[in-house]
């Protein structure tokens, strides 16, 4: 059963899939371009001195996609779910609630996180073709706030679309806005390194409160 | 006797504003019953308290015996859901569909469902978005008919449709229901399509439960008499005789569940003076309009 409803989940998917993995993979060959274009025209001490010392981040191109990709990955997965009451149809198949939600966002969450984990691949593959090592771990642990921010997004655009009430809808949008405001605030690398598992996670218990906007759609708040 | 539904003392409210208080009813397995009132009596709502998508604010509502805001997921399979307006997943295409659902339910019959696709003029990969209206009710009924549930719940199937796929929607139900001693409980606010469909239906007006009856006791029992008056100041009441009336000029319409002997005696007891009395020729509609009124 849960093989079909991921059939399903793939369904509304793919073309929003297909279409933020592109955009992800154009903005690394603009980062990747752009890194090329640094290392022809400057010398070595210039740009070691730009990145250690002016704390300039080559990948900075990157830093919103994430967000991006969550939006339209969340969007075209919940919209048509909420749509008409169209969650009503998934509720009423023969499995749990919870299950069937916490099935849903998950497989979701697992789409949006396998493009996250090419995405950091190929950016390793870049920084590794032009840097040494310190500064690839460095640029990893600054860009993990920014996937988290991303992961984040989608679990609020999906919790925010499965309530019902306006005003809820709004708070919760509110407060995951804050969240990944205070994410995406970092201006320098490694800033985050100590507090990321807290964030880690915070983002994951986001994903649950999908669990009660789904028992409210249940107990009929509209 | 076994009942597919229960539903006792069931009281909901939106904020302050009462729906029903107290609604009672029983449907047998196997039959075919109707839920009929105007628009806002609550039909929706007692609907999406037997889906469990509202908690009602005081009663139970029973499915096969389990209370329907927990339905077990095998008690689920047995429930054909059909929402307002046909909704499906309109992303879709037939085939997806097809493919989506029946992995679901054990007894699922893939040649019901493309028996009545083969009658609609789409391709297989024509999305559900892309159909009209008709289509996808016939694409939603296929649905709910391959699932082989044991009750059936459709709510407004008639919503948007025009009498070709209201008669062909009916038709295959009745054939499915009477074949297979399916229970079928149906809402609609078009009543002279389930004449000759419903076996027992309540009827809902904006106080709550008009009656609970069969429709051939209604049908047989239930008149409507018209006469004239000269007596510009009839004064009428709904009472033990008269269930309903209407008076347009010296024109007088009641409703009642006497004969017109009885009728008569009780116009001449209150001192109305009348003439032209005859019965109306009723069907399950016009009995509805009794019932409940024209407003």
């Amino acid at each position: 059963m849960f093989k079909a409803l991921a059939y399903k989940e793939w369904l509304k998917v793919r073309w929003a899939y297909a279409i933020s993995f592109l955009i992800g993979l154009i903005v690394l060959l603009v980062i990747n371009l752009n890194m090329r274009a640094i290392v022809e025209f400057n010398n070595a001490n210039t740009i070691w001195n730009y990145i250690v010392f002016k704390g300039y981040m080559f990948f900075s191109q990157l830093e919103y996609i994430p967000i991006l990709v969550a939006l339209i990955l969340g969007f075209a997965q919940f919209l048509p779910e909420v749509q008409n009451l169209r969650l009503k149809l998934s509720l009423h198949l023969p499995l749990k609630e919870n299950s069937t939600l916490l099935f849903m966002l998950t497989y979701g969450f697992l789409l949006l996180l396998s493009q996250y984990i090419v995405f950091a691949i190929l950016l390793t593959l870049i920084s590794v073709k032009f840097f040494p090592s310190e500064i690839t771990v460095a640029m990893l642990i600054t860009v993990v706030p920014w996937f988290l921010a991303g992961m984040a997004t989608y679990f609020v655009v999906s919790v925010t679309l499965v309530e019902q009430l306006w005003l809820r809808r709004i708070i919760i949008a509110i407060f995951g806005f804050g969240f990944i405001d205070i994410l995406m605030s970092g201006d320098s690398y490694g800033q985050y390194l100590y507090v990321i598992p807290h964030y880690v996670i915070f983002t994951l218990l986001l994903g649950y409160l999908i669990i009660l906007a789904g028992f409210r759609f249940k107990r009929g708040v509209r | 006797m076994e009942y597919a539904v229960e539903i006792n003392n069931l009281t909901h409210y939106y904020g302050k504003k009462k729906v029903y208080e107290n609604l009672s009813f029983k449907i047998p397995k196997g039959s075919i019953f109707g839920l009929l009132g105007k628009n806002g009596t609550g039909k929706t709502t007692t609907i999406n308290i037997l889906n469990g998508f509202l908690k009602p604010k005081a009663g139970e509502c029973k499915i096969f015996g389990e209370d329907s805001y927990k339905l077990s997921p095998q008690t689920k399979a047995r429930v054909g859901f059909l929402i307002e307006g046909h909704v499906q997943y309109s992303f879709m295409n037939i085939k997806q569909i097809e493919k989506f659902y029946s992995r679901f339910y054990p007894k699922w019959k893939s040649e019901i469902y493309w028996e009545l696709m083969s009658k609609l003029k789409v391709t297989e990969d024509q999305k559900i978005s892309k159909m009209s209206c008709g289509q996808r009710s016939q694409v939603a009924l296929g649905l709910i008919l391959a699932q082989d549930p044991d009750l059936l719940i459709l709510d407004d199937y008639s919503m948007g449709l025009d009498a070709g796929y209201r008669r062909l929607f009916l038709d295959y139900l009745k054939e499915y229901a009477h074949s297979l001693n399916k229970t079928i409980f149906i809402t609609s606010h078009i009543i002279q399509d389930l004449d000759g469909f419903l076996q027992d239906c309540v009827i809902l007006d904006y106080s709550g439960v008009v009656m609970e009856t069969s429709i051939d006791y209604l049908k047989n029992n239930f008149h409507g008499y018209v006469f004239k008056t000269e007596d510009e100041n009839v004064e009428l009441r709904k009472d033990e005789v008269i269930k309903n009336y209407e008076i347009l000029k010296n024109k007088i319409t009641v409703y009642s569940f006497a004969s017109a002997e009885e009728v008569q005696k009780y116009l001449d007891e209150k001192g109305i003076k009348y003439f032209d009395f005859e019965e109306l020729q009723m069907d399950l509609e016009d009995a509805f309009i009794g019932l409940t009124g024209k407003y």
